[in-house]
């Protein structure tokens, strides 16, 4: 009896810490270009722009994390803009102020379908700042101007809205089956819940037989 | 041989049976969580057993050649490996159009046969290397991908292997308390680190499991007494963990100490009753312990010849032990300083080797939840909070253990004491090499060697920790804080999980 009610206290607690967790609302990464915060590889003077080819954007994309050096002072106006391959704008958006570090940026659109875009971020304010990256041959660096910087800038895409992981269950269900052994897919997320499951019942099942 | 087996299995309790599937269903689950190669060092071993399989020798190391196959350095690429270890800010594999890509990738007929290059594993003895030969061949796909996860397969049967071995090993421990028997080894069923590891294609599995057999064996013959079939297992667990990992060498002063002292008992209790069954005791220890000698040197004995002659691999007989052991010009003073204080402070004139406490930073964070290749972990508090609680089971266990000892008569006492030295010559053992290796690595590299999953070798110890600390609550309530235990370490593995999910997928 003692054994019952211990395991029974035990497992709502721990319901109700998972609950807590899983229900907790926060921006969600919608991907990255696949480029590291490894240095700061852009120095951007007042009123230029950074430009980089080839940037990898990604599906669901409503928001853009940039990490930013402004030396101390407030990040100034930022402006982004993506466009396609042919030249056609596909989102932009406009942020700074606040401390430097971690800056978002609000695209105008949420992103459809992942593609190949050419980035361009305008220094807005009146000082320099620095985007972080990694270093990179000129081919692929991010250019003011005409001259290369010494690296690509690095993206974090954040989708459109703060959301808990309830919500986002249909997403990592299909993001878990991607990248994975062919005969693993959507399912296998469900699947592997539902595994958990069973184990912790039989778990229970032989704590209140063999323990006591 | 099948019919012994099954009867062989038959005789464990079914408490202990179900353990173990609860172990393998639960690194199966792990397994399908982490990515590819996502386990630390899994591209290394990974590589080792690829070209095992497909060459049929272990890696010649030979200088300057690749580590990989070109089939395994295409796939790491499709995954975007080198962007994501490492880096808890990156993902790999996240859309449609990167998945497409992969499986163009994977279906690209690069070559499976590398030219085996030094890696990190590489030094290791192949014995896990050539069991995971067989699921590599018998994956239903020939992709790289399907491979690794049925391959995985074997390395979570290796963490249900290590789990029964520690119920059993608790059963000779904790005889006249069945419940503690679950108890421990449910807590090392859901242990997140174990099951991180366990749930990649990873040597070290190899060695969990070795570990928790030799222990059981020589607490087998602890209780009972040694006989060949005793020797024998305790040989068999011996030689398995030897050609498994080279870590398991850590274990030999142990193991050479236990056997030494059962033959000291025997030879001990035949000098006091000459009487037949004595002596018969006495000559069945010694046969006992040539059997697990014989046991351990001829496998042994083959791999070194097979390594200096047929296998011709980089530095010989012993490859591998040279690079482990080497002196590499360190005096043997910093050597015990820095093994000392891996888990004490330094005493008045010892060097400071670490600006950290690694017993708390390294071992007790690392075991607790840095999961990856340490790129992620649960947050701070949770540590302290774990501390407290481990703080509780330590004095809950001795507290037990001291209640238990007010009743022991001086037999008992000359019983438990030396197995108590020889359980210390193991944690120490393992801590000296860990030492060894780590003061070589931090001095040419500058980086730590040291991780928590370095002290899962000890897992029996852990099982045995959460045992005696319910057991220490008393008999009323001791089943009831053993469950607890349990469902907290539940809780333990299920956090680890989310936060994996949410690491890679989220």
């Amino acid at each position: 009896m003692r054994v019952r009610v211990v395991v029974v206290a035990t497992l709502a607690l721990v319901a109700v810490a998972s609950a807590a967790v899983l229900s907790q609302r926060a921006p969600r990464l919608a991907g990255t270009n696949a480029i590291k915060h490894q240095h700061f590889v852009v120095e951007l003077p007042p009123g230029r722009r950074a430009c980089q080819d080839h940037t990898l954007l990604v599906d669901d994309a409503a928001r853009v994390e940039l990490l930013v050096g402004t030396y101390g002072r407030p990040v100034p106006p930022l402006a982004v803009a993506f466009t396609g391959a042919d030249g056609a704008p596909l989102a932009r958006g406009r942020g700074g102020g606040g401390p430097e570090g971690h800056v978002v940026v609000p695209l105008d659109r949420e992103i459809d379908g992942t593609r190949s875009a050419r980035l361009c971020v305008r220094n807005g304010g009146a000082t320099n700042i620095a985007l972080a990256g990694d270093l990179a041959n000129p081919d692929a660096a991010a250019h003011v101007g005409r001259d290369a910087a010494d690296g690509a800038i690095a993206v974090r895409y954040l989708r459109r809205r703060d959301e808990t992981w309830w919500e986002l269950l249909p997403t990592l269900a299909t993001r878990f089956g991607y990248g994975k052994a062919a005969v693993l897919g959507w399912w296998t997320l469900p699947a592997a819940a539902l595994a958990l499951l069973a184990v912790w019942a039989v778990t229970i099942r032989l704590l209140l037989r063999a323990v006591r | 041989m099948i019919g012994r087996l099954v009867a062989t299995i038959r005789r464990i309790p079914a408490a202990g049976r179900t353990c173990a599937a609860i172990a393998f269903v639960n690194a199966v689950i792990w397994a399908i969580v982490i990515p590819p190669f996502q386990v630390p060092d899994e591209i290394s071993h990974f590589g080792y057993a690829q070209y095992v399989a497909e060459h049929g020798r272990p890696p010649p190391q030979a200088a300057g050649a690749p580590q990989y196959s070109p089939e395994q350095l295409a796939t790491m690429d499709a995954l975007r490996f080198g962007v994501v270890v490492g880096r808890s800010d990156q993902r790999g594999v996240w859309t449609r159009a990167d998945d497409r890509a992969l499986r163009d990738t994977l279906a690209a007929g690069h070559s499976p046969k590398g030219e085996g290059g030094a890696s990190s594993a590489t030094n290791q003895p192949p014995l896990y290397y050539a069991l995971q030969a067989v699921p590599y061949w018998l994956s239903p796909s020939h992709d790289l991908l399907t491979r690794l996860l049925a391959m995985r397969l074997l390395s979570a049967l290796l963490a249900a292997g290590t789990v029964l071995c520690v119920y059993l090993f608790l059963r000779e421990l904790l005889p006249g308390t069945p419940w503690a028997w679950t108890v421990g080894a449910l807590a090392v069923a859901f242990q997140p680190l174990f099951m991180f590891i366990s749930a990649g294609v990873h040597g070290d599995t190899l060695l969990f499991f070795a570990s928790a057999a030799t222990l059981l064996a020589l607490a087998r013959a602890w209780r009972r007494g040694l006989t060949v079939r005793r020797g024998a297992a305790i040989g068999a667990a011996t030689a398995v963990g030897v050609l498994g990992k080279l870590t398991f060498l850590a274990f030999l002063p142990g193991i050479a100490l236990a056997v030494g002292l059962l033959l000291g008992r025997a030879w001990q209790d035949a000098r006091r009753d000459a009487r037949a069954p004595r002596s018969r005791a006495l000559r069945a220890a010694l046969a006992g312990a040539a059997a697990a000698t014989a046991i351990v040197a001829v496998p042994v004995g083959l791999y070194l010849l097979m390594n200096a002659t047929a296998w011709e691999r980089d530095g010989g007989a012993t490859a591998g032990v040279s690079a482990t052991v080497s002196a590499a010009a360190i005096p043997l003073t910093q050597r015990l300083g820095y093994i000392w204080q891996l888990v004490l402070p330094p005493l008045p004139g010892m060097q400071d080797q670490f600006a950290h406490y690694p017993l708390w930073e390294t071992f007790f964070r690392g075991f607790i939840g840095r999961f990856g290749w340490l790129d992620y972990g649960f947050p701070p508090r949770v540590f302290t909070w774990a501390g407290v609680l481990f703080a509780a089971l330590a004095v809950s266990a001795l507290v037990g253990v001291a209640r238990a000892a007010r009743g022991w008569d001086r037999a008992t006492w000359r019983r438990v004491l030396p197995l108590v030295l020889v359980f210390a010559t193991f944690v120490g053992g393992l801590l000296a090499a860990i030492g060894w290796q780590g003061v070589t690595y931090h001095r040419d590299t500058g980086f730590t060697f040291e991780q928590g999953r370095y002290l899962l070798p000890l897992l029996a110890f852990y099982g045995l920790l959460v045992a005696l600390a319910a057991r220490g609550a008393g008999r009323r309530w001791g089943p009831a804080v053993g469950a607890a235990l349990v469902v907290l370490a539940m809780a333990h593995g299920l956090f680890a999980e989310l936060l994996t999910i949410a690491r890679y997928y989220g």
